[in-house]
């Protein structure tokens, strides 16, 4: 570096800090884009934390309950769902499935708010946006 | 009740505050070290913090029982560092103290402070709007590090809950700084805000920054310490994970850290002893907060070695270990106690059997996999700043001098054996080996990448000449 004269080590610093400049506006350009036009997105897991979270602490739920989403079909939003309950939930244990004395059922895209059909369960409590509590009926 | 809190949240930083100082005292210390002092003993604080609550939690003490235990603990460490502070021991002047700061501004070094201030600035809107876009982090957060945080804020005598083998899917087994941390401040404020987690993934991404200027400004030049910055903060998925509230950032930190700190000890600028301890503080801090951070224990260990087996010293290799497991011990303590009496076994390893890795470590074609995954990483890494950083340092060129061999070989070797251990792991993985490269080799990258530019930044000749600043540095004796 000894060898290049000031005005290129001043050329090679103004490309250096132009490339570093770039690198960030990209980044707020695309998160501009982002909170202008998908707004949504950015609430997407803060309402499921609101609505599932009405759930917490609710007796007689604790320890390993099941969970039922409306994505049974897709395992990759099937999971999606699930983990952002459990993240609602916690120190709730859930469990995909009906195999569980108690059964959440967050059926919030269905048209009808129903999802989960078993009929060793019955409606325990329902809640807004489909989200229900089963409970399995005693034998 | 306020006042008294923050005196409990803050006590930790305050006893980190004093190691600090105590490992860094010197008759003339300068801006740059005591900067880095600051720096140092926030991101210490920070793990000291995690520490003390995850043990408050396991014991399930009531919170005033976590906010008294804290303020005595903490006071009791603090006094017993001031009381140190107030012995000479064997204080050895260093023959390379920095000079006084009366740094004079020339248009080179004013132009580099310009440039940095404006990259700053736009990864700070960057990083804002980053967090303000994901409240709640990536979905890695979510699932691992903040969910845990919230089983352990929230939980009471349950928050071993996310421990059940029910739960695998979130990574039981990861070390519990960032948890812990988040948790505890959740537990001190009496709310979950999502401004916590946001907030510590800010801290620790600027910190690594800060770390860089403040060590290469007293190390080398201030003007390098900008540079190496501004390559730090070109590196896009280096602001994208600290916003996403991810570990490997605060990692990167505390690998980082203890580099500096063994830095400064190879160039004898401190009371070497007192950095050891420091760096073994730091490297269980970056065990505590990744599993990564076990490798880069081992990674130490080597490099270490072959640093003394170089300078044919081993007999102060032995005694440098004894000052680094004192402040080695007391946190990896902590972590074992955590992976003994709670962890579930690791994913990793738990497949790992002779018969399962044998054929894996003959097969060529995952070296090949593995081998092209890795250049595509390096080449292709924050929109090919290691591209511009390769072409920087092939006109920069090397100048390299006595003091800089040691680091040079340290850190050197810490560096090739942690990316030889990541890509042993990725031979002999479970999993299927496209999805785990896809799922983590950046972030691998990303934990390194500061060290990197410390180690480059200090080795490489300045941009501008030494007579464009006259800044706290080494004094060639």
């Amino acid at each position: 570096m000894a060898r290049l004269t000031l005005r290129i080590k001043i050329v090679v610093f103004c490309l250096i800090g132009l490339f570093a400049l770039y690198s960030n506006l990209r980044i707020i350009n695309k998160e501009a884009d982002r909170l202008r036009f998908h707004p949504e997105e950015r609430m997407q897991e803060e309402t499921k934390d609101q609505s599932l979270g009405k759930l917490r602490g609710l007796a007689p739920l604790n320890g390993v309950v099941g969970y039922v989403s409306e994505q049974q079909s897709d395992m990759v939003q099937e999971n999606y769902d699930l983990f952002l309950a459990e993240y609602a939930l916690c120190p709730l244990i859930l469990v995909k499935g009906a195999k569980r004395p108690f059964v959440i059922a967050d059926c919030g895209r269905s048209a009808d708010g129903i999802c989960f059909f078993d009929t060793d369960y019955a409606v325990f409590k329902s809640f807004d946006h489909g989200l229900r509590i089963y409970r399995q009926k005693q034998k | 009740m306020i006042i008294f809190d923050a005196i409990c949240v803050s006590m930790p930083y305050v006893a980190a505050f004093a190691i600090a100082y105590w490992a860094f005292q010197s008759p003339k210390r300068g801006v740059y070290l005591d900067s880095l002092l600051v720096v140092l003993g926030l991101g210490i604080g920070t793990g000291m913090g995690s520490c003390s609550f995850f043990l408050w939690r396991s014991l399930h003490y009531p919170t005033e029982g976590l906010k008294l235990g804290e303020v005595l603990f903490f006071f009791l460490c603090t006094a017993v560092f001031v009381v140190l502070m107030r012995h000479k021991l064997s204080q050895r002047i260093p023959n390379g103290l920095p000079a006084q700061d009366g740094t004079i501004v020339r248009p080179a070094s004013a132009l580099l402070c310009l440039g940095f201030l404006v990259v700053l600035i736009s990864a700070l809107v960057g990083f804002v709007l980053l967090s303000y876009n994901r409240p709640h982090g990536s979905s890695d957060a979510y699932v691992i590090w903040n969910l845990h945080a919230r089983f352990l804020s929230r939980g009471g005598a349950d928050w071993k809950n996310y421990l059940s083998p029910l739960l695998l899917w979130t990574h039981p087994d990861y070390p519990l700084l960032v948890p812990a941390t988040i948790a505890r401040f959740w537990t001190y404020l009496g709310t979950e805000t999502v401004l916590v987690p946001g907030l510590l993934g800010g801290f620790f991404t600027f910190a690594t920054v800060a770390l860089l200027i403040f060590s290469l400004s007293f190390l080398q030049l201030r003007n390098q310490g900008f540079l190496a910055a501004i390559f730090l903060l070109a590196s896009s998925p280096f602001i994208n994970l600290g916003a996403y509230q991810m570990a490997d950032v605060p990692i990167g930190f505390f690998i980082l850290s203890t580099t500096i700190i063994l830095t400064l000890k190879d160039y004898g600028a401190l009371q070497n002893n007192r950095l050891t301890v420091l760096a073994g503080i730091t490297c269980a801090l970056a065990a505590w907060t990744k599993n990564e951070g076990l490798l880069f224990v081992l990674a130490v260990v080597i490099s270490r070695i072959t640093l003394y087996l170089t300078k044919r010293d081993i007999r102060h290799y032995f005694r440098e270990t004894l000052f680094f497991s004192f402040g080695f011990i007391p946190i990896i303590a902590v972590l074992l106690f955590f992976k003994i009496k709670y962890s579930p076994p690791n994913d990793l390893m738990t497949a790992q059997t002779l018969s399962f890795a044998v054929p894996k470590l003959l097969d060529i074609s995952r070296y090949v996999l593995v081998g092209r995954w890795f250049l595509r990483e390096i080449t292709h890494f924050g929109n090919g700043v290691t591209v511009v950083f390769f072409v920087y340092l092939v006109l920069a060129g090397v100048e390299l001098d006595e003091r800089k061999i040691q680091p040079l070989i340290s850190t050197g070797v810490l560096l090739v054996t942690m990316l030889c251990g990541h890509f042993f792991i990725y031979i002999v993985s479970p999993f299927d080996l496209n999805w785990h490269l896809s799922s983590s080799s950046q972030r691998l990258l990303i934990q390194l990448w500061p060290t990197l530019l410390f180690l480059a930044f200090l080795i490489t000749r300045p941009l501008f000449d030494r007579e464009s600043e006259r800044g706290a540095r080494f004094l060639s004796t």
